[in-house]
């Protein structure tokens, strides 16, 4: 659905987009990570066409990217988002329509459709100022689909939702993925990535320091640490137990293949065996890692 | 050019709908007019009648000085023994005294007006106009001078014209007043709808709505829509304002005229006789009938359109760079006001002398040339310098709204970031 190839955004002497590839695949939740500054939102203007790239390119299908015919195909809801305050909702929400090329019956029927599946009927004739900020985050998200996109891409769509709002959110951004709509979801909250996107790619400095299905990414960067629970306190076995609380004992492996065995090694000290467990690392603690050597590596060669 | 449309309407409709467009564009001028109104409606009914007293020493000028002129009454008096001046006016009921001194009558030395409180100007000028007149008068008649000549002395019947080649009047205090009005009404409007834009600007980037529209439209269209609509709304203001005005002064003119000149006649009816005869009078009904009404209101709405979209692309710039700091905005807009007060500096200077050097330089020159050549309309400067400023107007405008665009499509999306003059001109050498 979305490729892009060599992407470069210089600021001044800054780098901020250094030479940046990637493909999403149709109908996925790609996520875009990277801590604050790592340069997500400047590649994401340049997908949606707001900032030119100064190389390379974007292609949106097999076409490379073209103003005139791919806007109304993109739905884009940027991290500084706002509204005019004095408009009223519904009138806010055509001539966000009518900008996309929407004509009005199709816009009436949308709005109808959002405002009924999202209880936002009451609002109406309500003047944007008096939203609160969860109602108004909400009224974006309407205003960033209403066109139909095929592609989404949504930059830290959660920022200052509750948890309620949140997953009505989430879930209808699950409802878009599954009748197809591909969707970036561009954040610095790893957590989040996990629960939402299929594929992700780590950006850090303007380059991607990591890129793929985020089960891969777990299995490649995991520890070999596996997490037992036996009815008494664990003794007598030769594996390196690194952390012990009580009952519980987290065991760190050379080879996954050993697991096997200690398993086995545990069983033979007759103490009862309640859980086991293989840690896998969360994308956070896999990001600050990483983040961390690179810290390291630029230190080093500075 | 769809997307445009919609943008200008939206631009255009949020404006003229808001409340403070209906107090600004019609309940403003119907209270001025009011204002106007009443101001006229007092002054006309509040006449009162000032009564003088006049101790006469020289024996003559009273009998010369008219009794009775507009609101003022004269009576002669004299002082009592033992009296002041004060005390005379009490005794003879008069608002003021005039005491005219002469040590060897009928030669007069001195004038001096007394009154409780200070002398209105009217008054004073009133009595001042009277002596001054009788003693003209007495001179002349003293040197063998007979009424006959005298009379058509006073009310001379050569008129002095000044005209173009062409037989055209120029040069007249009508041409003043209208250039001067219209050079500073444009003023007004391109300060006004310029500032506006600029507004309208830093509202969508502190609102933080640019980057979702941008993400719609591309930012020239945003920026040329937001001009448009804001110019829409200048035009129909202007429109409301000149229709308001015509019916007002038609109202006015029905409901006050009759009354004015009744007053106005009892008053004075020599005074009224004379000012339609006056030679200036008819000289300015000539003028206002002369001008040419079509080419100044053509140049006008040209030179708006120019001048408008000049300033207002500036404007556009400029809030683009604003962050949510006010006093960023005064900083950077302090370049693109001071060629506005410039323009009307010399508009100003230049109604004096239409064809000196200044003037034609700033009719000419594109920042100025919106203000000072209107204030010169008037005067019908050469063909040739008119068009050079038009053609140089639209040049500039079009060169500045394109780099007006570019400022605007950085500066739009730039949060958080105090930008100065220097490092635009740094994104436009990069651009």
């Amino acid at each position: 659905m979305l490729k892009i190839n060599q992407l470069v955004k210089r600021y001044h002497q800054q780098l901020a987009v250094d030479h940046v590839s990637f493909q999403v695949k149709p109908g996925r939740i790609f996520g875009l990570l990277g801590p604050n500054g790592a340069g997500k939102s400047s590649l994401l203007r340049m997908i949606t066409g707001i900032t030119l790239p100064d190389e390379g390119e974007v292609f949106i299908g097999e076409e490379s990217f073209n103003s005139k015919v791919h806007l109304g195909q993109i739905g884009y809801m940027p991290e500084e988002r706002g509204l005019y305050k004095k408009m009223k909702v519904r009138e806010h929400l055509v001539y966000l329509a009518q900008l996309k090329g929407l004509n009005m019956n199709d816009v009436n029927q949308r709005i109808a459709y959002w405002f009924d599946r999202l209880g936002m009927e009451s609002w109406t004739n309500k003047k944007v100022e008096d939203l609160s900020k969860g109602m108004s985050q909400k009224l974006q998200f309407v205003a960033t689909v209403l066109h139909q996109p095929k592609l989404l891409i949504l930059d830290e769509p959660f920022s200052g939702l509750d948890p309620v709002n949140t997953k009505i959110i989430k879930d209808e951004i699950f409802e878009l993925a599954q009748q197809g709509v591909t969707i970036i979801f561009s954040t610095h909250r790893m957590e989040q990535v996990e629960e939402v996107c299929e594929d992700i790619v780590l950006m850090h400095d303007g380059r991607i320091i990591m890129e793929g299905e985020v089960e891969a990414i777990k299995q490649e960067q995991k520890k070999n640490h596996y997490l037992v629970r036996t009815k008494n306190e664990l003794t007598g076995i030769n594996q390196q137990i690194i952390k012990q609380e009580g009952n519980e004992a987290i065991i760190s492996l050379d080879k996954e293949e050993e697991s096997q065995q200690l398993l086995n090694d545990i069983i033979l000290t007759g103490n009862p065996v309640l859980h086991f467990e293989e840690i896998l690392p969360s994308l956070n603690e896999i990001f600050i890692s990483l983040v961390e050597n690179t810290a390291v590596r630029k230190f080093q060669t500075a | 050019m769809k997307k445009i449309r919609i943008i200008i309407k939206r631009e255009y409709l949020s404006r003229v709908k808001k409340k403070s467009f209906l107090v600004t564009t019609i309940l403003l001028p119907l209270g001025l007019f009011g204002l106007m109104g009443l101001i006229a409606f007092f002054t006309v009914q509040s006449k009162s009648d000032t009564k003088i007293g006049v101790i006469d020493e020289t024996q003559v000028y009273f009998q010369e000085m008219k009794k009775d002129k507009a609101s003022f009454t004269l009576t002669e008096v004299s002082l009592k023994e033992d009296e002041d001046a004060a005390e005379l006016a009490e005794r003879t009921d008069n608002d003021i005294i005039l005491r005219i001194y002469s040590s060897q009558a009928p030669q007069i030395d001195s004038v001096k007006a007394l009154s409780e409180s200070s002398i209105s100007l009217r008054a004073s000028e009133f009595m001042d106009n009277e002596i001054q007149g009788v003693y003209r008068k007495k001179i002349l008649s003293d040197a063998g001078i007979n009424e006959v000549h005298l009379d058509s002395l006073t009310s001379s019947k050569v008129k002095f014209i000044s005209t173009s080649f062409e037989d055209k009047i120029t040069s007249t205090g009508t041409s003043v007043a209208l250039g001067y009005g219209m050079g500073f009404l444009m003023y007004m409007l391109i300060f006004i709808y310029g500032v506006g834009v600029m507004r309208g600007v830093m509202e969508e980037k502190t609102n933080r709505i640019a980057e979702v529209i941008i993400s719609s439209v591309n930012p020239f269209e945003l920026m040329m829509g937001k001009i448009i609509g804001i110019g829409l709304v200048g035009l129909t203001q202007f429109a409301i304002w000149i229709g308001l005005m015509s019916t007002m002064s038609l109202v006015l003119g029905a409901a006050f005229m009759p009354s004015a000149e009744i007053a106005g006649s009892m008053a004075d009816p020599e005074m009224m006789k004379a000012m339609s005869d006056s030679p200036d009078m008819a000289m300015i009904m000539t003028k206002i009938s002369e001008i040419n009404w079509g080419l100044i209101l053509v140049s006008f709405i040209l030179y708006f359109i120019g001048g408008y979209f000049l300033y207002a692309a500036l404007f556009a710039a400029v809030g683009s760079l604003v962050n949510e700091d006010p006093q960023d905005a005064q900083q950077l807009t302090l370049p693109v006001t001071l060629p506005i007060v410039f323009a009307l500096v010399i508009m100003a200077t230049s109604l004096d002398d239409p064809n000196s050097g200044l003037a034609v330089f700033g009719s000419i020159f594109p920042l100025t040339s919106p203000i000072v050549m209107l204030g010169r309309i008037p005067y019908n400067p050469p063909l040739w310098q008119v068009a050079l400023s038009i053609v140089l107007l639209f040049g500039t405008f079009v060169l500045v709204t394109w780099v007006s665009a570019k400022i605007y499509r950085t500066g739009i999306l730039l949060y958080g970031k105090k930008v100065g003059w220097k490092e635009v001109i740094k994104w436009l050498r990069k651009a």
